[in-house]
């Protein structure tokens, strides 16, 4: 039951480890857009890859606490 | 000494020690395993492979690198320990304040720890750094950012569980103050499982040292450290193999040794724990 949530975060920090993937394979990618960004100093680019890519974490998160909470009635009540 | 006499009997332990205690060994003797200077550039001598004079072969610039992947380690050390201490002494302040204090300050620091924790980390770092500029201050401020909420959670569930045992209550009842609770009682208690969780993340911060300087977002580029010598070596990959082996083989001897070297403390300290 505990891997579900850890899959959740383990998923999320994947996409900031894709930054990497992205520049050394040279696939156009929100790491890819990030960097380009940084080193252009193009600030609103950069503020706008980071909310979306903490939202797209933390919903990952939420939905891997609803599958647990599907699947455990005992973590349910908490909620 | 018993806990060390039975780390030394399991084989990933003293592997892991070994490996770490090489690290160690080459970034404090750095100057003296290597004469040459890890930032003096020599265009006669670019690309060479691997001798007797170059024992890694030289970079694009002609720079040794095995003096540079010696100073790397340095450096590499220096942030990871730095960071770990001071994440580790803020995360047990905060820890124990929000464990003992008032509810309604456990909840706002909760709240305050989830915020900081829904970052994806290199996310985090890269917005950082294209605030303040690329330096190696803003890459430890980013591992402290990162580690603290971790420790402090830890540190507050433990004070939590402590707080209504009989000892606190025993010194509550003669007159201890706050501060001497939380520093006698509560904290020699809590210490413990946190410093071998430290021990296991030096190797992520060395390995986000290591991507930030890859990115070019770390150190400035004549300081060596192991990601810009990956970097240097990456886009000769081809032609000139040994300059990214020398950047990325030091990481991944560090990362395994302290990675094997905490596991096998937190198996020996809590047997409990075995098997995570």
């Amino acid at each position: 039951m505990p891997t579900i949530t850890l899959l959740g975060v383990g998923i999320g920090q994947m996409l900031s480890s894709a930054v990497f993937a992205e520049i050394v394979f040279a696939r156009p990618g929100v790491g890819k857009l990030v960097y380009d960004a940084i080193l252009t100093r193009n600030f609103p680019v950069v503020t706008g890859a980071v909310l979306v890519t903490t939202v797209i974490f933390v919903l990952l998160n939420l939905i891997a606490d609803l599958i647990v909470g599907a699947l455990d009635p005992r973590v349910r009540s908490s909620f | 000494m018993r806990s060390v006499r039975r780390l030394l009997r399991e084989p990933l332990g003293v592997f892991g020690l070994s490996l770490v205690i090489l690290v160690i060994f080459g970034a404090v003797f750095a100057d003296f395993l290597s004469s040459w200077d890890p930032t003096r550039i020599n265009p006669r001598v670019r690309f060479e492979g691997p001798s007797g004079e170059h024992l890694l072969g030289t970079d694009q610039l002609g720079r040794d690198l095995f003096a540079r992947v010696l100073h790397g380690g340095r450096i590499a050390l220096y942030v990871a320990l730095v960071s770990t201490a001071v994440s580790l002494a803020i995360g047990i302040v905060l820890g124990l304040i929000a464990g003992y204090g008032p509810r309604w300050l456990d909840n706002l620091m909760i709240l305050l720890f989830d915020a900081m924790k829904s970052f994806p980390t290199v996310m985090l770092a890269l917005a950082l750094v294209t605030i303040v500029g690329p330096s190696l201050t803003a890459v430890m401020v980013v591992v402290v950012l990162v580690n603290v909420p971790g420790y402090a959670r830890i540190v507050r569930t433990q004070t939590i569980a402590i707080k209504t045992s009989e000892f606190v209550t025993a010194a509550q009842s003669m007159g201890a103050s706050t501060t001497r609770i939380l520093r006698v009682h509560i904290m020699p208690n809590v210490i413990g499982p946190l410093v071998i969780l430290a021990s296991m993340d030096i190797p992520v911060v060395i390995a986000i040292e290591a991507g930030m300087s890859f990115l070019g977002l770390g150190v400035r580029p004549p300081t060596p450290s192991w990601g810009s010598i990956l970097n240097d070596g990456f886009s000769q990959i081809r032609e000139t193999p040994w300059i990214a082996i020398a950047g990325g083989l030091p990481i991944i001897i560090t990362t395994l040794g302290f990675t094997f070297l905490g596991e096998t403390l937190r198996d020996v300290f809590d047997p409990r724990l075995k098997g995570r």
